[in-house]
């Protein structure tokens, strides 16, 4: 069957500061590369691979489970805190997107109603505290976030904490604007925090700076949950300027992440045991301060897996297998629709693990 | 209430926020006018320069190349109403404008915005997320609920034009006690007046929408969803029922009772009340046509 084509997009913006670092640096440069990397469709996309993933996990919510319905747009892998998917669409394309291969698809008005009732429904209103407004980046519809937040605020009281994901302070910042932010403002039973990614120094725009203030301003925590990229941050100068960079901006780290093995970004993925490699370097090797280190994680088939001692637990053909910390009690106890993947079993202390499919070089 | 944003958006992102499929070329709009409706055999013309920049939301058709593009969808001016609000629409600052006068017996709800020499006296109500416009004038007792617009100029509550004859032939003004009443989601339009009776309540009902320049008279009510638009004038106790529609200058005698769902027609006056729905035209108004 023919793979659908995640195509190329980049906003005005990014296409722009493309432009200027090919002139400023050349094409070959690291600080091009660094940018044109992320966003510029590679031929090695194409390139076949024997094992990949569509998704980087299955959280979807069972219709059945939920009375009256489910709304669209939801997915629950962890106990307290709900993902709500408010669009799709973003205005450019990272090409290790987790979600490229997911049906575009924007929510109604009417649908985000409903998403809001039933995070504060009988079922829910105990258990769940926090969502995950993501997508797709969901401050491309500020307007429509308004509503859901306010919504929210009026059926979910119990939602205490709203962390939006979006990369449009480095994709395209002056969307962002006051009306934008205004998502934000006058909610005083909300804490906001704003989840971006930024993986190499050459993002640090003066443009991002300048709305980072402004959203900092606003009393809103700024978290960085980038990715380990294969050509692109995965030297230890780049992750410490990366790291030191972040800090000055007032924006914590949160995960690093080893790229997710879905179709067409094996190029961008180094091999765990390079990933650990860098890691340990960066947390260990005292260039950058304990205030700035990432948590290096890996997103499997049954969520995240953050790498401890004894979190490796063996290897075979490509794959690594990996232990957590769930129980499978737990997942069906949060969403009944969970099925244990393929890749996972229970161990014998009835933990969750999982093969997960190692990189290269 | 809006003021434009400047914004770029392609046509391509436009199809992704109305869950629809992009016809002919992803255009780059920048602005409102680059967008055209097509819906039933309503046509909006194409933006100078032709509709190959432009983009067309439509109820039907296909997309052909030189063209621009099309965006098939059910009921395009909701849509567009939403596409335009969700990217080239800049909605008015929350706050009271320093100008304007609130008095310290009027209470404010949540995000509203007071605009440039507003003046909201004492007595006043207003809901969470209502707009009172610059130079508004609403006096108490008066409640605004949530979400309404009081559009500039408008002066709600003022009294009304009641008097009554003493033993001299003097005209003595009748004192008018009673409260305006405005639901959620109203509308009263730029210059409109809204008056207060002797003592029962002027009602102005959820979601009534009253353009600019109207008049409605103390003690009338005006049902859920009505829409009263330019010149008309209601006298005092008029009762208007739901969704009732009247025309530009149309005239309601005092106590009037209109029923649900009639259509009154530009410069009708109606002396009589209504009770059958229809749509009344003339002087004196009446019944033009039957409604189902």
């Amino acid at each position: 069957m023919a793979v659908p084509v995640f195509p190329q997009k980049l906003s005005r913006f990014l296409s722009a500061k493309l432009e200027d670092l090919r002139i400023r640096y050349t094409e070959d440069s690291p600080e091009y590369r660094g940018l044109a990397l992320q966003y510029l469709r590679d031929p090695r996309e194409d390139v076949a691979t024997p094992k990949y993933n569509v998704k980087h996990y299955e959280a979807g919510l069972d219709e059945s489970a939920a009375p009256g319905g489910l709304p669209a747009g939801l997915e629950r892998l962890y106990k307290r805190t709900l993902v709500i998917e408010p669009t799709l669409a973003c205005v450019a394309h990272c090409r290790f997107c987790l979600r490229q291969n997911y049906e575009k698809n924007t929510l109604t008005e009417s649908q985000l109603m409903d998403v809001a009732r039933y995070c504060g429904n009988e079922a829910n209103r105990d258990v769940i505290n926090e969502v995950l407004i993501t997508g797709g980046d969901p401050l491309m519809i500020p307007r429509r976030i308004e509503l859901l937040l306010r919504a929210l605020m009026k059926h979910a009281e119990n939602v205490r904490v709203v962390r939006i994901a979006t990369r449009l302070p480095t994709q395209d910042p002056l969307l962002l604007d006051d009306d934008a932010l205004g998502v934000f403002r006058d909610k005083p039973s909300l804490r906001f925090e704003l989840a971006t990614q930024i993986n190499h120094p050459v993002e640090f725009f003066p443009e991002t700076d300048e709305v980072l203030n402004r959203i900092l301003d606003l009393g809103v925590r700024v978290y960085a949950q980038n990715v380990l990229l294969k050509g692109i941050n995965d030297r230890i100068e780049t992750l410490v300027e990366l790291y030191d960079g972040l800090r000055r901006r007032a924006v914590e780290a949160h995960y690093l992440f080893h790229a997710v093995p879905l179709r067409g970004t094996h190029h961008f993925r180094t091999s765990l045991e390079r990933g650990l490699e860098l890691a340990c370097a960066l947390t260990n090797c005292g260039a950058i301060s304990g205030r700035a280190k990432p948590i290096f994680t890996a997103m499997t088939d049954i969520g995240k897996v953050t790498f401890y001692e004894g979190s490796v637990a063996g290897r075979r053909d490509g794959e690594v297998l990996l232990r957590s910390g769930y129980s499978m009690a737990d997942r069906l106890a949060w969403n009944p629709a969970w099925a244990l993947p393929e890749t996972a079993s229970v161990d014998g202390s009835g933990k969750l693990q999982v093969w997960y499919l190692d990189g290269e070089g | 209430m809006y003021h434009l944003k400047n914004r770029e958006i392609r046509a391509s992102e436009i199809a992704e926020y109305l869950n629809r499929p992009l016809q002919g070329e992803d255009v780059l709009i920048t602005s409102p006018n680059s967008i055209c409706l097509s819906e039933g055999t309503v046509r909006s013309a194409p933006p100078a320069g032709g509709a190959s920049g432009c983009l067309v939301l439509a109820d039907s058709g296909e997309g052909q190349e030189g063209s621009g593009a099309l965006i098939v969808v059910e009921r395009p001016r909701l849509q567009l109403a939403r596409v335009l609000m969700e990217f080239f629409a800049s909605p008015l600052p929350h706050g009271v404008d320093p100008s304007a006068h609130v008095s310290p017996r009027a209470t404010l709800g949540q995000r509203v915005h007071v605009g440039a020499n507003a003046v909201i006296g004492p007595g006043v109500s207003v809901g969470d997320d209502s707009i009172i416009m610059d130079n508004a004038i609403i006096h108490g007792p008066a409640t605004i609920g949530s979400g309404c617009v009081i559009k500039c100029g408008a002066i709600v509550g003022s009294e009304g034009y009641g008097f009554v004859t003493d033993e001299t032939g003097r005209l003595i003004h009748m004192p008018q006690l009673g409260a305006v009443l405005v639901g959620d989601g109203a509308w009263i339009g730029a210059n409109s007046t809204v008056e207060r009776a002797m003592s029962a309540d002027t009602v102005i009902e959820a979601e009534v929408k009253v353009d600019d320049l109207v008049h409605i008279g103390g003690g009338s009510v005006v049902g859920k969803g009505s829409l009263v638009t330019s010149g008309c004038i209601l006298e005092n106790s008029v009762r208007l029922g739901e969704r009732v529609r009247l025309l530009p200058n149309a005239v309601v005698r005092s106590s009037v009772v209109i029923v649900d769902e009639a259509i009154v027609g530009e410069g009708a006056v109606v002396t009589t009340s209504i009770a059958a729905k229809g749509v009344y035209y003339g002087v004196p108004a009446r019944l033009r046509q039957e409604k189902g």
